[in-house]
């Protein structure tokens, strides 16, 4: 009796209802969605995982790794049941690697895309954001080098960017968007955009050796303001603000030392802010170490004293040339306001840097043979 | 009748999983969103009014040693007051297991499996349930000291891991109108669940020693653990974001990433709220089978056990959704645990002494 039992219960926890068989799912591997403001129709891209593609074994099986489908209506919660007018597999998106919107989208607006990817149960808010710099089809329908499937190639490039914080990984991702929603401080997003304006739509226009003439390239970022795009940052601003708000806590700065270059990397940058009387105060704390000297001088204690100076000079300039300029542009890239300090623009920031070099590389200093000549 | 016997550490694990049970899932939304960042001293607040309570219903149980609630309720008011009240208390943990069944099978089906029917998530858990309460009280205890330090490690272990998310801004973002109104309209965090745990009384009986230190020590801990709970929710999910979220600890899981090779870990937390759902309800279902039992005089539980399935998963989808679910709780979750867990066992102290005054009016016999 108690076996029979057992074999029901069994039979019963095969869970038919919400059963996914993976042969018949459309894994979707990056998503892009477009709006129009004047109609406000949404296109939705869903580029899908061919997974005979990917296996080595099968031979002269379509080369094509993933496809991308598109699809266009009024509503973001019509498109799954779109997807089966022409997909012949469920759409499947819980293993997306990116998502990205255009421009055009972003300056609309994209609480509607945050609360819609929230309450699904199907998608996922940990999932890379990301702005189009080149139209969104050219993003989308183009084959990547190095890795097969483009969402997996923006994925490792996001990724490998992401050592240099604190966390381990860019603060980029929908929820940091449904979090910093509230805040009156703006949140940078990468802009990716196509090195071509046309796409490399078969792998065959990759069998090309200068990779960069068909590429993904991350230029700068777009900054949000309660959910909408309000403007853009270059490469070394948006270094700087994620710097300032302490989520980067390593970089590479070029140093300009008794007239030559010298590059650092400085490490385990640790900021702390103190809001007084005076106004803000930072206090930054660096360890440097030389990747690239240029000098005609060995290096010594007075020289790399020298170095840390000018790192500490640098760093100091540069970070009030960044306030400066959010205040011009009436960003509050500090996030001052969320400190309960309403005329944020008046408050005076001061920097306090200091570093220390740790490493200075295998060499006591470089060769000077053609200058000494 | 059984004969079970339950430790002092198999009382505190009971009690813990039995407090916690639920709150940490369903909770955690509203009470952020109504407390804002100070959510997690709120807990502090209900389960110092939890001891209290206890200490209460363990003054009681001190009137009628080796009793349960419903031979308390017999005893103290006599058969037929007493029967009623006894019914009272068989209604309330048919009551509250149905909204713990519902709360699982919502949890589920929101989170997890979207298609599959509410009702048969139900029945499955149900059955489990009346498979443990046939058992008795000693295999749940044992199940519950057994699965104790899986389930603190595997939802603490990855929560650490998400510290590194904390944000201390988080704490700033929201204002509260004022302290008053905040514990007023916090009031269901004191009864639920801190209130429903008058329903251990039923396994006091069975507690070999130490009964009041592990009574009390469970409270205490879940009470501590559902606060750092709440605190946790807030520093890394944030304030506007915990209460915009049904279940904000499904989405800290869910949204867990350390490095690239640690992430999405929301099918353990699912599995771990199962267990942990299941052992609160199976000691609902427990004393409810109990107390029926004991009230009525029925020697098997079994034939208790498996008709109330189908009575608490009916039950059960008495709510429409999740929205009728959180509005009941909102507005009359204390008011109506009130008289179970307040009013009733103060009437019956007030039958004890009356009883024992009584007792000492009447002429000694020689």
């Amino acid at each position: 009796m108690k076996i029979i039992g057992i074999l029901i219960c069994l039979l019963l926890c095969s869970g038919c209802w919400d059963m996914k068989e993976i042969n018949q799912l459309a894994i979707v591997n990056l998503g892009a969605a477009d709006k129009d403001p004047e109609t406000g129709r949404i296109t939705a891209y869903y580029q899908v995982i061919n997974p005979s593609a990917l296996t080595n074994k099968q031979s002269g099986a379509a080369k094509a790794a993933v496809y991308t489908f598109k699809f266009e209506d009024f509503s973001l919660g019509r498109f799954t049941r779109q997807t089966t007018t022409i997909m012949p597999r469920s759409l499947f998106m819980p293993h997306m690697q990116a998502l990205i919107l255009s421009e055009r989208y972003a300056k609309q607006g994209i609480t509607d895309m945050i609360n819609f990817v929230e309450l699904s149960p199907d998608r996922r808010t940990n999932v890379i954001f990301l702005i189009a710099g080149s139209p969104i089809e050219t993003i989308i329908n183009s084959f990547s080098p190095l890795e097969r499937m483009p969402g997996r190639y923006i994925r490792s490039l996001i990724n490998l960017s992401g050592q240099g914080f604190e966390t381990g990984y860019e603060p980029i991702r929908i929820k940091d968007l449904a979090k910093g929603m509230y805040r009156k401080k703006p949140m940078v997003i990468p802009i990716v955009s196509y090195t071509s304006s046309e796409p490399a739509k078969d792998t065959n226009r990759l069998e090309d050796i200068d990779i960069r003439k068909k590429t993904f390239l991350f230029v700068g970022g777009a900054v949000f303001r309660h959910g909408r795009m309000v403007g853009r940052l270059n490469f070394d601003e948006k270094q700087r603000y994620f710097l300032l708000n302490k989520n980067l806590t390593n970089y590479i700065e070029t140093l300009t030392v008794n007239g030559d270059y010298v590059d650092v990397e400085a490490s385990h940058i640790r900021v702390r802010r103190k809001f007084n009387a005076s106004g803000l105060t930072y206090r930054i704390r660096a360890t440097l170490r030389i990747v690239n000297n240029q000098q005609t001088t060995p290096v010594t204690r007075g020289n790399i004293r020298d170095i840390e100076d000018k790192f500490n000079r640098q760093f100091e300039a540069e970070s009030q040339a960044f306030v400066r300029m959010a205040a011009n542009k009436d960003w509050d890239l500090l996030g001052i306001q969320d400190r309960g300090i309403r005329d944020w623009k008046h408050v005076k920031v001061t920097f306090k840097v200091e570093s220390d070099m740790s490493a200075i590389g295998n060499t006591t200093g470089p060769h000077t043979f053609e200058r000494g000549n | 009748m059984e004969q079970a016997r339950i430790s002092g550490w198999q009382m505190f694990t009971v009690t813990f999983y039995f407090t916690a049970g639920t709150t940490w899932i369903v909770l955690t939304s509203q009470m952020i969103g109504d407390a804002k960042q100070y959510a997690w001293l709120v807990c502090i607040g209900a389960f110092v009014y939890g001891l209290a309570l206890a200490l209460l219903w363990l003054y009681l149980s001190h009137h009628f040693p080796g009793k349960s609630l419903v031979e308390i309720a017999v005893e103290a008011l006599g058969k037929w007051a007493g029967g009623v009240i006894a019914l009272f208390y068989i209604l309330f943990f048919i009551q509250i297991a149905s909204w713990v069944t519902r709360n699982l099978g919502d949890f589920l089906h929101a989170s997890m499996m979207p298609q599959t029917p509410l009702a048969f998530f139900n029945i499955m858990v149900l059955f489990t349930c009346a498979y443990a309460v046939v058992k008795g009280a000693a295999a749940i205890a044992m199940v519950t000291e057994l699965l104790t330090p899986y389930l603190t490690l595997a939802y603490w272990v990855p929560v650490l891991v998400t510290l590194r998310q904390w944000d201390w801004q988080n704490f700033h973002e929201s204002h509260i109108a004022s302290v008053w109104t905040t514990v007023v309209h916090t009031r269901y965090a004191f009864a639920f669940p801190f209130m429903e745990t008058v329903s251990l009384m039923m396994l006091f009986p069975y507690v070999r020693n130490r009964l009041k230190t592990s009574y009390l020590l469970g409270i205490l801990a879940s009470g501590v653990i559902l606060s750092l709970s709440l605190l946790c929710n807030i520093g890394i999910l944030g304030v506007n974001r915990s209460s915009h979220l049904i279940y904000p600890v499904f989405v800290l899981f869910r949204e867990m990433q350390f490095t690239s090779f640690l992430e999405h870990l929301e099918t353990i937390l699912a599995i771990n709220v199962l267990f942990i759902v299941c052992l609160k309800l199976s000691i609902l279902f427990y004393c409810a089978v109990l107390a029926i039992c004991q009230l009525f005089k029925i020697e098997k539980r079994h034939f208790v056990a498996y008709p109330l399935i189908w009575v608490i998963s009916a039950y059960s989808l008495l709510f429409r959704n999740i929205v009728e679910n959180v509005e009941w709780v909102r507005d009359y979750l204390f008011s109506y645990y009130t008289l179970y867990a307040i009013f009733f066992p103060l009437l019956l102290l007030i039958g004890a002494w009356v009883k024992k005054t009584r007792l000492h009016g009447l002429p000694q016999a020689d």
